[in-house]
């Protein structure tokens, strides 16, 4: 019986993973490929703005690992909203490392000492809790100003509470009697992604995390999340501001007029 | 009732009347009153033959509106990259929401540039993407999606002719997003159904037709050029003149029809003619594009902006002249620049060696940089001027660099000024504040939205002149000189208080030595 119910949450799990993974790409693709149908037909950039590519990447640049712009308004939102995406990406690469540490280690190719391990985990669990604590302050931000909590709706608070619940479930799995058994994680994970399937460790934060994450992936393509891919296609900030010496080139209206 | 009949009366203005707030000098952020603003509405055209001209329906609202409605806003969402992408990706952060000076000035939550926007992305949520598509009505709440109604168009016709297109908001936004994209494309499916605003599109018409802003033959234009000119010769003594229609000249120079309209902007005239007279480099208007001003630039109708800007183009091929130079105004000036060379474009029959257009500060600027230009600065002693950056030319346009739409008219006021005091950080360069009037907001029946619009530049204007004494705004767009000597007097100051940077070029040039 025990058998038979854990092969039910394998093939739960794994179908998830598999279909979310899918939806995402999909829906990037999709989104992508919807943006771009649409042309620029006017030079917008928003000026000041350089005349060159350079100095637009620099200031997209800037917006990016900055959030310049953010920075020009309100700082409470610039402090909390730059330290959310920071660890998150930092968090991010700390999977990847995890991930193609273990191979390695697997493949005798490094061996990295326990210690070290014990000392990244560390670090890992202090930063998760660092964007924990930035996203529940962007939460009371959200929730307490009469201005955003006049325009924020139902799945404003959905998106934010699942990466929430995500950083949450898996800064408990660092606690040791909450966590699951590492290896275990290791290989399913790899699992995962070679297509071998191997079973889901037996822990309830770990079945959340994962299960939780792939929600997010089936959101992202069709919700503000997108905003993360939409930046750089924005023509305020990637168009060179040189329209009186480049003529640019408007595709549904190519008759200039004589 | 059909629909047009229900829609007019829904549409007409509660509120007329407005007692601007008592100035302090602050600029306060409001807290939210839903509603505030909701009141006022500009007025629906109704002239058939100028709905003709323009292409939209004749009849008020039509009958099929929800179809044309949704075909129209497919069409913008294909023609304009930024319409679709801002629809996308706004992740509700709120940096804009107490950006934009319809807010400050009202607390009316719909003027948040997100709440702004949501108007038009609750529809698109609903009717364009997979998600709305499969809501049930009853869901739109919790999806943050509409179903189109009357009550919606109400609320469209509302908000999105209380916004100027300035773009403040974009400069805090962490995407760029352009809330003046996104009305200028809610304002042409709002024409496409029936509901024209009147007052930016009798001009729009009138630009179509006659090639300027007041119907008027180019005999009456060179009449007033003429007068203009007598003016110039009595106050001057000398023999300064304003050409018109003269083939081989080095100069095509572009006004608004404001500049030879309103004293204000009659002042920079004078400016530019002297500055031309003492440089001697020849140079005409023309009577047959005798405004540059470009009404077409508020609404997502690109025919006929381009159309409008065409006139242009032909006048400085047929006139002969070696380069275009654009006269003090911020809109014009930014389809002239910005626009131009893609609708109308390329223009090899002018010098490459000069920018196609060159703005007249940057003609003036550089002349004074070669010393052809000398100044009195005591003529310009009573004035503490202040610089009023037009948003049109702060963030969607630019001359001489990066940076040069801030710093060459400021070279220019020290040029001619000894004093000069800046207003706020918060309130000049890109974060300037609209004078609330910009973007089509012409009628006199919206003084209510341009009075609470201006608010934030007259806190910033009052602060400085409490403080360091400044007596004058200065600024290079003809609507702002236009709507503060309108404003001024609301707000318990003078007409006087404003000008054109060549008003005081006008002021204090040195005339008759010639300098090269
Ligand atoms: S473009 Fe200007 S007027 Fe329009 S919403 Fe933005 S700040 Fe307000
Ligand atoms: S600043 Fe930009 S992303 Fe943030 S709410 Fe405003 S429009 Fe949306
Ligand atoms: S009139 Fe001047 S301040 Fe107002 S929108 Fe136009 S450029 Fe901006």
């Amino acid at each position: 019986m025990q058998i038979s119910v854990h092969m039910l949450l394998n093939v739960a799990v794994y179908s998830l993973l598999y279909i979310s993974t899918v939806v995402f790409i999909i829906g990037v693709w999709y989104q992508i490929s919807d943006i771009l149908k649409s042309p620029n037909p006017l030079v917008i950039s928003q000026n000041p703005q350089s005349d060159k590519m350079s100095g637009v990447i620099r200031r997209m640049a800037g917006d990016l690992f900055l959030f310049t712009s953010l920075s020009k308004g309100d700082r409470y939102l610039w402090i909390n909203g730059l330290i959310m995406h920071v660890t998150l990406a930092i968090l991010m690469g700390f999977h990847l490392f995890g991930l193609v540490s273990y191979l390695a280690e697997r493949g005798n190719y490094i061996h990295i000492s326990p210690e070290i391990m014990g000392f990244l985990s560390t670090i890992a669990s202090i930063i998760g809790v660092i964007f924990i604590v930035s996203l529940i302050m962007l939460m009371i931000k959200r929730s307490n100003d009469e201005k955003s909590a006049y325009y924020t709706k139902f799945f404003d608070y959905f998106i934010i509470l699942l990466i929430f619940m995500i950083g949450v479930t898996g800064v408990f799995m660092k606690i040791s009697s909450f966590s699951p058994d590492l290896p275990a994680v290791k290989s399913f994970m790899i699992g995962a992604f070679t297509f071998h399937s191997k079973p889901v460790p037996l822990n309830m934060f770990f079945i959340t995390h994962i299960a939780l994450v792939s929600i997010l992936l089936i959101v992202f393509p069709f919700t503000k999340l997108i905003h993360a891919v939409g930046f750089f296609f924005s023509p305020t900030r990637n168009m060179p501001n040189n329209p009186r010496e480049v003529r640019h080139i408007n595709v549904w209206d190519t008759n200039n007029g004589d | 009732m059909k629909p047009n009949e229900k829609i007019m009366a829904m549409l007409k203005s509660t509120e007329t009347q407005f007692t601007p707030p008592e100035l302090t000098g602050e600029i306060k952020i409001p807290s939210v009153c839903v509603g505030a603003s909701s009141g006022n509405r500009p007025f629906v055209m109704t002239n058939k033959e100028q709905l003709k001209t323009l292409g939209y329906p004749t009849n008020g609202l039509v009958d099929n509106w929800k179809e044309v409605f949704l075909k129209k806003m497919a069409e913008m969402l294909d023609k304009y990259r930024s319409v679709k992408l801002f629809l996308k990706i706004c992740s509700k952060c709120g940096n804009c929401a107490d950006k934009c000076h319809f807010f400050l000035g009202s607390g009316d939550p719909m003027n948040m540039p997100v709440a702004r926007q949501d108007l038009m992305r609750k529809v698109y949520k609903r009717y364009f993407t997979f998600s709305g598509m499969l809501g049930l009505p009853g869901f739109n709440n919790l999806l943050d999606t509409a179903e189109l109604s009357e009550e919606l168009l109400v609320l469209w016709y509302t908000y999105f002719y209380q916004c100027t297109e300035c773009r403040r908001c974009s400069v805090f936004c962490p995407y760029g997003i352009d809330t003046a994209e996104i009305t200028m494309a809610a304002r042409e499916i709002l024409n496409s159904i029936g509901l024209v605003q009147k007052n930016a599109h009798v001009l729009v018409n009138n630009e179509i037709t006659t090639g300027n802003n007041f119907r008027m033959s180019p005999l009456a234009f060179v009449d007033i050029i003429e007068s203009i000119e007598d003016d110039l010769r009595e106050e001057t003594g000398i023999d300064i003149k304003i050409p018109i229609d003269k083939h081989g000249a080095d100069v095509l120079m572009v006004l608004p029809s404001a500049d030879y309209f309103a004293p204000v902007n009659i002042e920079s005239l004078n400016g530019y003619a002297k500055v031309f007279h003492q440089a001697g480099i020849s140079w005409t208007l023309s009577s047959y594009a005798a405004d540059g001003a470009n009404f077409g630039l508020f609404v997502h109708n690109y025919e006929n902006m381009k159309l409008i800007n065409s006139r242009i183009w032909k006048a400085s091929r047929e006139l002969g002249v070696k380069r275009v130079i654009a006269g003090e105004c911020g809109h014009m000036y930014r389809v002239m620049s910005s626009y131009s060379n893609t609708m109308n474009g390329p223009f090899d029959w002018l010098s490459p060696k000069y920018p196609i257009p060159q703005h007249i500060c940057e003609f003036t600027l550089d002349l004074i940089k070669r010393g052809a230009l000398k100044f009195d600065k005591t003529a310009n002693d009573h004035l503490t001027p202040t610089m009023h950056d037009s948003c049109q030319i702060a963030r969607g346009s630019a001359f001489g660099g990066k940076f040069g739409q801030f710093e060459i008219p400021r070279a220019i006021i020290r040029a001619t000024c000894n004093k000069f005091v800046e207003m706020d950080e918060d309130t000049i360069r890109e974060k300037t504040f609209c004078c609330g009037a910009g973007g089509g907001l012409l009628g006199d029946e919206q003084l209510p939205v341009k009075l609470r619009g201006a608010t934030p530049r007259m806190q910033a204007y009052t602060k400085v002149k409490r403080e360091n004494g400044v007596n004058f705004i200065t600024s290079i767009c003809a609507y702002c000189k236009v709507q503060f000597t309108h404003l001024l007097p609301h707000f318990g100051y003078t007409e006087e208080e404003v000008g054109g940077v060549h008003k005081l070029v006008s002021d204090s040039i040195i005339l008759g030595v010639k300098n090269i």
